[in-house]
């Protein structure tokens, strides 16, 4: 059987010639056995014909090589191991090589084009979930980038006659900005101007807070701020 | 010598000629290489 699977092997390897080489192609057509161990060979050699894409060893068969080179000593058995080292440093070089190859090749082009919004994919929304510590109030607060519409919708909104429930945007490390005011009952929905529309981003706060009737004189927050939460993406 | 062997393309005659060695050497050493080769690489 050893004979048998080193002369495939040695035929893989196209060291055989004359009589030997035409032995090796008589048995492939006329003894499975031998055609099997040709192709056992030219799988576990074909690899290494293109270092390239040559597959690391496992650490295992690298073991049971270094066991069989150990405690053998004579110079052709360091000469093997010599060779087997460079066999595997030329393989790892070849490796690298391919990999810088392979990152060259995926890396990106420059983007010449700008990008297009991708239609497939669903537009992000931003929310924010408005609860009060002390004051009853709770409401909703969804922003569809993409269109700028503001969604408000209540939960428990009690303005006491005579006040106002003023909604505000506070851009992180900004002032407030008036998103108007907020009614008792029903999902109000709103289009916003396109430079206050620029300052909704994840991380900013909502806020509602409590004005005269007719909302803020100043443009700015007067009141308790009754309930607040901050904007995520979802 | 395998490795020789392979990424040159050389035949048994052509390997014992680069290494100077007999023909019968060359053979004996390759066969026994690719004997614990295969060792190695079975499992």
């Amino acid at each position: 059987v050893t004979d048998h699977s080193s002369l495939a092997a040695e035929y893989v390897l196209r060291l055989l010639e004359g009589e030997e080489l035409m032995e090796a192609r008589r048995r492939i057509a006329s003894d499975p056995d031998f055609a099997a161990d040709v192709a056992w060979w030219e799988a576990r050699l074909a690899p290494l014909f293109d270092e390239v894409g040559e597959e690391p060893v496992s650490p295992l068969v690298w073991q049971r090589i270094a066991e069989g080179l150990d405690g053998r000593p004579g110079g052709t058995v360091v000469d093997l191991r010599r060779k087997l080292i460079r066999w595997r440093a030329g393989a790892l070089a070849a490796a690298a090589a391919a990999a810088v190859l392979l990152a060259i090749q995926l890396r990106p082009e420059p983007a010449s084009v700008p990008v297009r919004p991708d239609a497939t994919r669903p537009a992000p929304l931003l929310v924010a979930s408005l609860a009060g510590e002390d004051a009853p109030e709770a409401l909703t607060v969804a922003y569809r980038p993409e269109t700028r519409e503001l969604v408000i919708t209540p939960a428990r909104i009690a303005a006491p006659a005579e006040r106002a429930r003023q909604l505000w945007l506070i851009p992180e490390g900004g002032q407030p900005l008036s998103l108007g005011l907020v009614a008792a009952e029903g999902v109000q929905r709103r289009v916003l101007a396109p430079a206050l529309a620029a300052r909704f981003a994840a991380g900013a706060t909502v806020a509602v807070s409590d004005e005269p009737e007719g909302g803020s004189p100043t443009g700015q927050p007067t009141g308790d701020v009754l309930a607040a939460g901050s904007l995520s993406v979802v | 010598m395998i490795r020789t062997a392979f990424f040159e393309g050389l035949s048994y005659p052509e390997l014992a000629a680069q290494a100077g060695a007999p023909l019968g050497s060359i053979k004996s050493w390759v066969r026994r290489g690719l004997l614990r080769l295969r060792e190695c690489l079975s499992q």
